[in-house]
């Protein structure tokens, strides 16, 4: 029983090694696990340019991407105490869209469109603080509600973009709707800000247990609830933020991947951080590869993927045990 | 030194006052009854004193400190208080719970030392759920998750224990051994006992002092065997009490 979070751990670590390292192998451009290997510890060729320019920063952004919304999702949760929480539920994915997609109507430049979605994104997350905190108090039914009427504005105005959009303009922007890593090629900014939160929320998740029994409970017990809480949405705006900039709106991770942890049987959240973050970074890898392959050369984003696999994963799991 | 004292004491919500002026000394050894009419501030009472609202004048003291004065953790190690809220949906063990409540001791950051283990163990024996410790805490009954609520409350270990209806849910026998063990409890190390209960019963037998709350705002503070008497009871519920619960010797239970 108590050695369980820790094989999940293992499991889960050796699944993202194995996701990451189909990410490299797979493509237009397959390769064996000898050429893999020989490609990976730097013989040059054709096959190293492929693995180490191409694929691997795709690979990349695909795991920091998972591992933040996971860790978003997760953060949400406990927040608002509702198992229905994801990170898009406060509207931080309406105001980064409309950032991006309006930066796409305008015609301004690739490399600045992930400034304009976290200028976006930033706005959203600082309205649904303010108005969800006023007074001092936090009320979680007005942050809630805050967050989902401004997604709702977000989702009118976004229509709105799509409709009178130009053609071309259209694909690229349900893409990035749908979620798509496909023109990532720096991410390290998201894993910087995935290993420090991830680190942060899994030291800090003793607190985490508490503050979710409630906030009520949580001051008896000597949390700083209003700290706490704020420290919580902060960490939580800054994952989405991040992982929203990098890959656009990728759904279903933040939702499902914290449920799949907590069905294998691990509640506590000083594992239930880290071992959402590993699952949620195979899973995305995993689902990324299988988006831009499948169909090759045809690529499909990636939201498509994590619904097809997590839906089938989830009902499996949810029908295993009362 | 008193335990707990509130001075001039207002509760209530803005453009509502509950109780006025209420002053309050908890010593060391007494167990308190809080008795009252549904909406008369006995919860919100209750929250005042354990610092979860700030009242709406007066002040609190713990240990002869204002109670803001204390941080979150030192005042969770020395103040415990028994919520109503629902806990069904916590995801853990019984155990896992119960841990919970040694987080005010905790010494890391991130693990348990032995002894939380130990005292959340013994916690739960207390309350008797000691064959469900590796359950799911929501697959329990609700006189069960009671008694795992009151077990994190034990694995606190505070010195004084305020208490929102301890008794709710509870079957007769166990209303009656947490009754024993709050009055031998409060009987150690200098702890006492503040709890609102809706049965006089109960709290002429274990209660040492009582504290009634009228509708109107008004309170009323002493000794129990003199304050729980018909008369008094009479006029704080507003109705008659039937000869079984009047004279305190009630030989089914049934009658309330």
């Amino acid at each position: 029983m108590s050695q369980r979070p820790a094989v999940l751990a293992l499991l889960l670590a050796a699944a993202a090694l194995l996701s990451t390292l189909l990410a490299l192998g797979i493509g237009s451009h397959p390769l064996s696990p000898g050429d893999l290997w020989a490609a990976i510890t730097g013989e040059p060729g054709l096959a190293h340019d492929i693995v180490m320019q191409v694929r691997r920063p795709r690979a990349a952004a695909a795991l920091a991407c998972g591992a933040l919304l996971s860790l978003a999702g997760v953060l949400l949760q406990v927040l608002l105490r509702n198992p229905l929480a994801d990170p898009y539920v406060l509207g931080i994915s309406g105001g980064a869209a409309l950032g991006v997609l309006l930066a796409m109507l305008a015609g301004v430049a690739a490399w600045m469109q992930p400034f304009t979605g976290f200028a976006g994104a930033f706005a959203a997350a600082v309205t649904v603080f303010a108005l969800g905190y006023r007074a001092g108090d936090w009320n979680l039914y007005r942050l809630l509600l805050t967050g989902v009427v401004l997604a709702a504005g977000c989702g009118a105005v976004l229509s709105l973009v799509l409709v009178l959009a130009p053609g071309a303009a259209i694909k690229g922007m349900l893409f990035w709707l749908m979620g798509d890593l496909s023109g990532v090629s720096v991410s390290w900014p998201a894993w910087a800000v995935a290993l420090l939160l991830g680190a942060g929320a899994t030291a800090l998740g003793g607190a985490l247990n508490v503050l979710a029994l409630g906030r009520q409970q949580a001051a008896v017990l000597g949390v700083p609830v209003a700290i706490a809480e704020t420290l919580v949405y902060a960490a939580a705006a800054l994952a989405t933020v991040s992982a929203v900039v990098l890959g656009g709106t990728i759904g279903f991770v933040g939702l499902i991947v914290p449920h799949l942890i907590r069905l294998l049987g691990v509640s506590d959240l000083r594992w239930l951080v880290p071992l959402s973050m590993l699952a949620g970074a195979a899973f995305l890898c995993l689902a990324d590869t299988l988006a831009r392959s499948l169909f090759a050369p045809l690529q499909l984003p990636v939201g498509v993927f994590t619904a097809l696999l997590g839906v089938p994963v989830m009902l499996l799991l949810l029908g295993r045990r009362p | 030194m008193s335990l707990l004292q509130a001075r001039t004491l207002a509760i209530g919500y803005p453009g509502r006052t509950l109780v006025r002026r209420l002053d309050l000394t908890v010593d060391p050894g007494q167990v308190w009854a809080l008795l009252g009419n549904n909406g008369s501030g006995k919860s919100t009472l209750l929250h005042t004193l354990a610092g979860l609202r700030a009242p709406l004048e007066g002040g609190v003291e713990l240990d002869g400190r204002a109670l803001p004065s204390f941080s979150a953790p030192a005042r969770a190690r020395r103040l415990g208080l028994l919520l109503q809220e629902d806990v069904s949906g916590f995801w853990g063990t019984v155990r896992d719970y119960v841990l919970l409540g040694r987080y005010p001791h905790r010494r890391s950051l991130w693990g348990w030392s032995e002894a939380d283990f130990a005292s959340a163990d013994a916690a739960i024996a207390v309350v008797d759920l000691g064959g469900r410790a590796q359950r799911a805490l929501g697959a329990l009954s609700g006189g069960e998750r009671q008694r795992a609520r009151l077990a994190m409350l034990f694995a606190q270990a505070p010195v004084l224990l305020l208490l929102d209806e301890p008794l709710q849910h509870l079957d007769l026998r166990h209303q009656r051994e947490l009754l024993a063990r709050l009055r031998a409890w409060a009987g150690e190390r200098g702890r006492a006992v503040l709890m609102s209960l809706h049965d006089p019963r109960a709290a002429r037998r274990v209660c040492d002092r009582a504290l009634l709350l009228f509708d109107d705002g008004s309170w009323q503070a002493g000794e129990a065997h003199a304050l729980l008497d018909d008369a008094c009871l009479e006029r704080l519920y507003g109705c008659p009490l039937d000869e079984a619960s009047a004279s305190g010797q009630g030989a089914s239970g049934r009658h309330v």
